[in-house]
């Protein structure tokens, strides 16, 4: 459906060039929810505006649904944007149109006739929900109402490919999930591919399917989304999938405990899947001569399935602690010792 | 009561005066709207970070602006002397200020015009962009129904400027309760000539600015 292939994106600033995108090979499939990560700098922002053409890559080729947009221009190249639309973290709507005419602005542009546009619009508000919101002016929605108005924008046409620059950033939680509710509703509904980039975690594991984590312009890791968060790869990935299973105050606690338990092995413990319902801590407290103790415990669940992580401390003669270990790598679990530093 | 007050005035030839004020910066503002809207949008669409970036019109039209709004007023009347002979065969009347009045005041209204475009926010052109929006489909659109609150107080303010512009044109010929101030008052010695003129100045200001500041509040929904 998206095929990138050695897209290159440089900025020439004033000493110096940068490159933003760097050799950026991804293929993204039909019908699927594909995520982009990474801080801000990363070049993610850049990427995906050259999946419609809104940059144009420095070296390398975007194809979208056999369009190559890297190349084409002019006409083809707005006809080919009605059919890649976008949605973006600050809703850009149009303050002096309402809520149904900001709808029906991307129909003006494809040349739709009044007459056809009116019950799209109404089609539209109602598939994101906005019903009797139709005239109200953008100033008079709340954040999470715009990107509705956002989001049947980009529907109006039917594209087929909708990307999403960071379209939950600007929301609150509840707000951010509902959102993303509505995406995944779209997803499945229209069979609509979606892109979304974004640099918080739970978008990804929310509604991604597959998700590509960037750093200085390159993809360093890519996979799916479980795959992903039972065992990352590189420090940064390690770093994003912290966002979701660890959060702060049980940071604290733990180092807390360290400094009250000095004695003992450190260890993390991911379940993924059917395997989190086995009595896989029971089995390891009753067979070895040691004391568990729980210091973390939590679930996740991910677009592909249920992921847990549960952080231990054992304590006991060493020996008896790395067997205990040894047992947990046996029922394949994931299980990484933390450095007590 | 009005006779003792202003005994001078002649009522009739008050009111001609008027008309041709108001006739003058009608036509005049009518004029700027529309040259200084074509000028300000290339301004701004060819300068930098605009959509058609292009260094040498945006030089070529940033001059134009620059020159003509830099020379004092009442030079540019004499300047454009033989332009208007050219034009309307006469340099006298109202219809000879007009000239001078919209090249005065159309590059003064086009600055004001880039800089309300400017604060359009980015990220609505680049919505429509995305959209497959035209150039022409995006000024239409976008450009002028998002800036238009900007725009019309610029008017509004430009509009102000041209009636004292008028009255400085009234002096060299061209008609107006300015002529009329300077030749039957001043000129005369006859204050209470000046001192209605003045009057009928500032209601007609006062006016301009009642009528932008009521259209600005009707189509700004931000």
């Amino acid at each position: 459906m998206i095929k990138l292939e050695q897209l290159t994106k440089q900025f020439r600033l004033s000493n110096r060039t940068l490159n933003a995108v760097d050799e950026v090979d991804l293929e993204i499939l039909e019908g699927e929810i594909f995520g982009i990560i990474g801080y801000s700098g990363a070049g993610k922002s850049t990427l995906i505006r050259m999946l419609n053409g809104l940059e144009k890559p420095t070296a390398g080729r975007v194809t979208v649904n056999g369009m190559e947009m890297s190349s084409i221009s002019g006409a083809d190249l707005r006809k080919a944007r009605q059919k890649v639309s976008m949605i973006f973290q600050h809703f850009n709507l149009l303050w002096s149109r309402t809520v149904a005419e900001n709808i029906a602005f991307p129909l003006e542009i494809a040349g739709v006739n009044k007459a056809e546009r009116e019950p799209r619009v109404r089609e539209l508000v109602r598939l994101v929900g906005l019903e009797g919101r139709e005239d109200a002016y953008p100033s008079e929605l709340s954040g999470g109402q715009k990107q509705r108005v956002g989001i049947a924008r980009a529907l109006a046409n039917e594209p087929d490919v909708l990307l999403c620059d960071e379209a939950t950033s600007a929301l609150d939680p509840e707000t951010t999930d509902s959102i993303l509710d509505l995406l995944t509703d779209i997803n499945k509904r229209l069979n609509l591919t979606i892109v979304l980039i974004t640099h918080e975690m739970h978008v990804i594991r929310k509604i991604c399917h597959r998700v590509a984590v960037m750093e200085a312009g390159r993809v360093v890791e890519m996979g799916d989304v479980l795959q992903v968060f039972r065992s990352p790869q590189q420090p940064i990935t390690k770093r994003f999938v912290s966002q979701v299973t660890e959060s702060q105050d049980a940071k604290q606690a733990i180092s807390q405990l360290i400094r009250e338990n000095p004695d003992g092995t450190l260890i993390r413990l991911g379940f993924v899947g059917e395997r989190t319902g086995e009595p896989v801590l029971a089995r390891l407290i009753r067979t070895f001569d040691i004391d568990v103790n729980i210091l973390q415990a939590n679930v996740s669940q991910t677009h592909g399935g249920t992921f847990g992580s549960i952080i231990l401390n054992l304590v006991g003669e060493d020996q008896a602690v790395a067997e205990a270990v040894e047992f947990l790598h046996s029922k394949d679990v994931e299980t990484e010792v933390i450095d007590r530093d | 009561m009005i006779e003792q007050l202003f005994p001078n005035v002649d009522w009739e030839k008050m009111w001609e005066a008027t008309l041709e004020t108001l006739y003058m910066t009608a036509v005049a503002t009518l004029f700027t709207f529309l040259i200084g809207l074509v000028l300000g949008i290339l301004l701004f669409l060819t300068g930098p970070k605009g959509i058609y970036q292009n260094r040498i019109s945006n030089l070529i039209t940033a001059a134009f602006v620059n020159i003509f709004r830099s020379i004092p007023f009442i030079i540019l009347i004499i300047l454009l002397i033989p332009l208007t002979k050219l034009l309307l065969g006469s340099i006298r009347g109202p219809n000879a200020a007009l000239p001078a009045l919209i090249i005065g005041s159309a590059p003064f209204y086009a600055r004001m015009v880039q800089i309300a475009l400017a604060e359009i926010d980015k990220g609505v052109i680049e919505a429509a962009r995305s959209m497959g929006a035209t150039t022409w489909t995006i000024i239409r659109k976008v450009l002028l129904p998002e800036s238009m609150p900007a725009l019309i107080s610029g008017i509004t303010v430009t509009a102000i400027a041209l009636v004292g512009y008028t009255a400085m044109a009234g002096i060299i010929g061209a008609g107006g309760l300015g002529n009329l101030a300077y030749l039957d008052g001043f000129q005369r010695s006859r204050t209470d000539v000046t001192l209605v003129a003045t009057i009928l100045i500032l209601i007609i200001v006062f006016a301009i600015q009642w009528i932008g500041d009521i259209l600005v509040k009707r189509v700004d929904k931000r």
